[in-house]
């Protein structure tokens, strides 16, 4: 009997088009959205040149401390290494091309250098750093000169003006660097996860007698409800892990995605929140008397909000969350198990890893607890 | 008026479903845009990032500076100097940043040898980058004064490095009454609304579509004394009037949360856009309410098209760091050119005809949109009744 019902419910959720969509489509979906625009920030793109415009006017034109020819050697298209372009106009044009958004950023030399910017976006603070370092280094030069009393060898000013070593040496603290790319890969795995939560609502839909007829017709079989439940689950549990390990592979291996070496203990998570998911979704199921499209919805909504709070629309939510409400973070169950897969991409030892599972158990257990204590001994009168 | 409020009642009974998403949704868009205010690392009044520098040589006057230098501008953090503490601030991003200044580096840096400092940092992040630059140039300008001025004390150094590296260019803004940062948040605001929008309005419309198209309802409606033009304009009167409370909800969550600096030109230019949009995402919502029958895909439909269309027009990650290949078929969603409106919104100074055309092309673009879909709808419903009627 056990066999039977095992085969038939995994027949049937295999023909459910909704489960299929929610887990493999979506999902997949998502991913690919994920690799084409979160992704694609942080790879090496060719930098566009950022442009700028400098006041014509007697300071500039007469300028011998060098920033004239600094402004040109930063901008040259025969330079490979410029990164703006530049426009030597009058003070009214400078304004006219700001406010039109045709150039970020424009400088007046009267004096000392001033910079008029209309936003305090990327390109915006690239203008002033480089400004900055123009000034700086000036100022070190200007003070070398002078502190050598005049008795300065005026060829090594080129040589000071360039002096730019690199002093620093990146080391690595774990195997993989701190990466804030794989938290949304890793948040969406989450979602997939707890996305079984929809077929564990079917679940008590199924057996539930008030909720369904073909429910109706399975409470007359002489058949243990635990029974019953656990070899529906079962099948269902099967479903979700086969299509979890679908997307799992084309994020690994289609886009790239690096999950760490430990890949038995990231089945282990992808199980465990799958579990974790469908108990969720018995657990709502058997509490709220609605139709099982509204509980579809409320679950799909629920996910959703677990899914933004883990970081899959913008992972600085899930470190602000982390910081401002933290309780938040530790019963989100899509956050644990991001975090979870986050610590074995990261952590070269298992402490956070056990932390995260052992939450997700305890989860579980509550969400089964809730679940049976719900469905136990609920007989129906024979009228 | 019949259908018009059959169309109510069926709202009345998913009024739970539709809600939740409008409030938690918007509840999400005020929480990431509060938080975002204190998180933007682009902005050119630098951001401080949380470092931790461990000190493996002696507390020479060249390490000194250099901790005087970054606890400046800088939130300077102590998380411990083993290897599982600074893993756990990083992973909770308690710290962005920690340098080690290895033994003996003093006596090296003085000697020309080659030596480097050691940091750890979060990857491809802005305040790593900000941190390598600031770091780098405080020895180099240190190098610059011993290798040119023997004689002097390490205490003078010392002073005009962190003169040098103190100054900074006069910047001013263009229009200085203009405060970009709460333009900025208003900006994210609207783009995070527009998710929020997008989502309730194509789900409370499928659902409500979705009964009233149902094969026997349509039958019974279809022979009542009514004409088919009527019930059309009824449902399109209950699809406007869902649609524009929503739209008032998230205006008004956004006057509350912003109070009076909404009530600037920006502010009311941006709650135009979302009129706009909302337009756009009434017609889009109608389309696939006339495609889709099966109620459980309207969930997957409406989820799908929010999430994707917002995704790639710029609503979670901006705009400028999309590629141009993104950006290009975002071109053909309405959402894409509701963010450009947004965006182009803030960049004014001076509201004048030449300025705000930009902004108008977004509009007029976002109305063609919604044109467009309405256009398909409409041949869509008459297909489906030329077919009822063979």
């Amino acid at each position: 009997m056990f066999s039977h019902l095992f085969v038939n419910r995994l027949k049937i959720v295999l023909r459910t088009k909704e489960v299929l969509f929610w887990n493999l489509c979506f999902p997949i979906i998502l991913a690919s959205l994920f690799s084409m625009t979160v992704v694609n920030t942080t790879q090496n793109e060719e930098l566009k040149k950022v442009d700028i415009a400098v006041i014509s006017n007697l300071a500039y034109e007469k300028d011998e401390s060098g920033f004239k020819a600094f402004l040109q050697e930063v901008s040259s298209e025969d330079n490979e290494e410029a990164i703006f372009k530049l426009k030597v106009v009058d003070e009214n044009e400078a304004k006219s091309l700001l406010e039109d958004d045709e150039i970020k950023g424009y400088i007046n030399l009267k004096g000392d250098i001033e910079l008029t910017v209309n936003g305090s976006g990327y390109e915006e603070t690239l203008i002033k750093s480089f400004l900055d370092y123009y000034k700086q280094r000036s100022s070190t030069i200007s003070n070398v000169i002078s502190l050598n009393s005049g008795q300065f060898d005026i060829t090594k000013i080129q040589d000071i003006a360039s002096e730019a070593k690199d002093y620093l040496k990146n080391i690595k603290v774990s195997d993989a660097a701190p990466n804030v790319t794989v938290i949304y890969f890793y948040a969406l795995l989450g979602m997939t996860c707890m996305y079984s939560a929809t077929v564990g609502s079917e679940e008590i839909v199924t057996i539930q007698a008030n909720l369904s007829p073909e429910a109706s017709r399975i409470g007359l079989a002489p058949f243990n409800k635990l029974k019953l439940f656990v070899s529906s689950a079962m099948a269902s549990l099967l479903v979700q892990l086969g299509l979890l390990m679908i997307l799992l592979m084309y994020i690994k291996f289609v886009l790239g995605i690096d999950f760490g070496g430990n890949a038995p203990f990231v089945l282990l998570t992808c199980i465990l929140g799958t579990v974790t998911g469908l108990l969720f979704g018995t657990c709502i199921s058997s509490i709220l008397k609605i139709s099982s499209n509204a509980k579809i919805g409320i679950i799909i909504c629920v996910n959703m909000t677990f899914s933004v709070l883990a970081g899959m629309m913008n992972s600085g939510v899930k470190y602000l969350i982390q910081e401002n409400v933290p309780i938040i973070a530790k019963i989100n169950p899509i956050n644990l198990i991001t975090d979870a897969l986050y610590s074995l991409y990261y952590y070269d030892t298992y402490n956070r890893f056990i932390e995260n599972i052992a939450g997700l158990c305890i989860m579980s257990v509550i969400f089964l607890i809730i679940t049976i204590a719900v469905l136990r001994r609920q007989q129906y009168d024979s009228i | 008026m019949t259908v018009f409020k059959a169309y109510m009642k069926i709202i009345k009974s998913n009024i739970t479903l539709v809600s939740l998403y409008t409030v938690i949704f918007l509840i999400i868009a005020v929480m990431m845009t509060s938080f975002n205010s204190s998180n933007r690392n682009m902005n050119f009044k630098e951001e401080k990032v949380k470092i931790q520098i461990i000190n493996n040589d002696t507390d020479s006057t060249l390490v000194q500076g250099l901790i005087d230098v970054l606890a400046e501008k800088n939130d300077i953090v102590d998380i411990g100097e083993d290897k599982e503490s600074i893993q756990d601030a990083l992973f909770f991003r308690t710290v962005e940043y920690v340098v080690t200044v290895p033994e003996n580096f003093t006596k090296d840096f003085y000697a020309g040898k080659d030596v480097d400092l050691e940091k750890i940092q979060i990857d491809q992040s802005f305040s790593g980058y900000y941190m390598d630059s600031l770091i780098n140039k405080y020895f180099n300008t240190w190098k610059i004064y011993k290798d040119n001025n023997i004689n002097l004390s390490d205490e003078i150094i010392k002073e005009k490095v962190i003169s040098d590296l103190g100054k900074e260019t006069k910047t001013t803004l263009f229009d200085e009454n203009k405060d970009t940062s709460i333009l900025e948040n208003m900006n994210y605001y609207f783009n995070m609304a527009a998710y929020a929008l997008l989502g309730s309005i194509i789900l409370g419309i499928m659902i409500c579509m979705s009964e009233l198209n149902k094969d026997k309802i349509k039958q019974r409606n279809l022979c009542s004394p009514v004409k088919p033009k009527t019930i059309s304009s009824n449902i399109i009167l209950g699809n406007c009037i869902l649609s524009f409370v929503i739209y008032l909800i998230t205006t008004v969550a956004g006057i509350i949360f912003f109070k009076d600096d909404i009530f600037t030109i920006y502010g009311l230019l941006m709650i135009l856009n979302l009129f706009t949009i909302t337009l756009c995402c009434m017609f889009m919502a109608m389309v696939a309410g006339a495609l889709v029958k099966s109620r459980a895909a309207i969930t997957a439909v409406s989820t799908t098209l929010s999430m994707g269309l917002c995704f790639i027009s710029g609503v979670f990650i901006p705009q400028s760091f999309l590629g141009d290949s993104v950006k290009y078929i975002a071109s053909f969603s309405p959402v894409y050119w509701f963010v450009k409106g947004n965006n182009d919104i803030i960049k004014i100074s001076n509201f004048n005809l030449d300025n705000l055309k930009p902004v108008l092309y977004s509009f007029a673009i976002e109305l063609g949109f919604a044109i467009c879909l309405l256009v398909i709808y409409l041949v869509i419903s008459k297909q489906k009744a030329k077919r009822a009627e063979n």
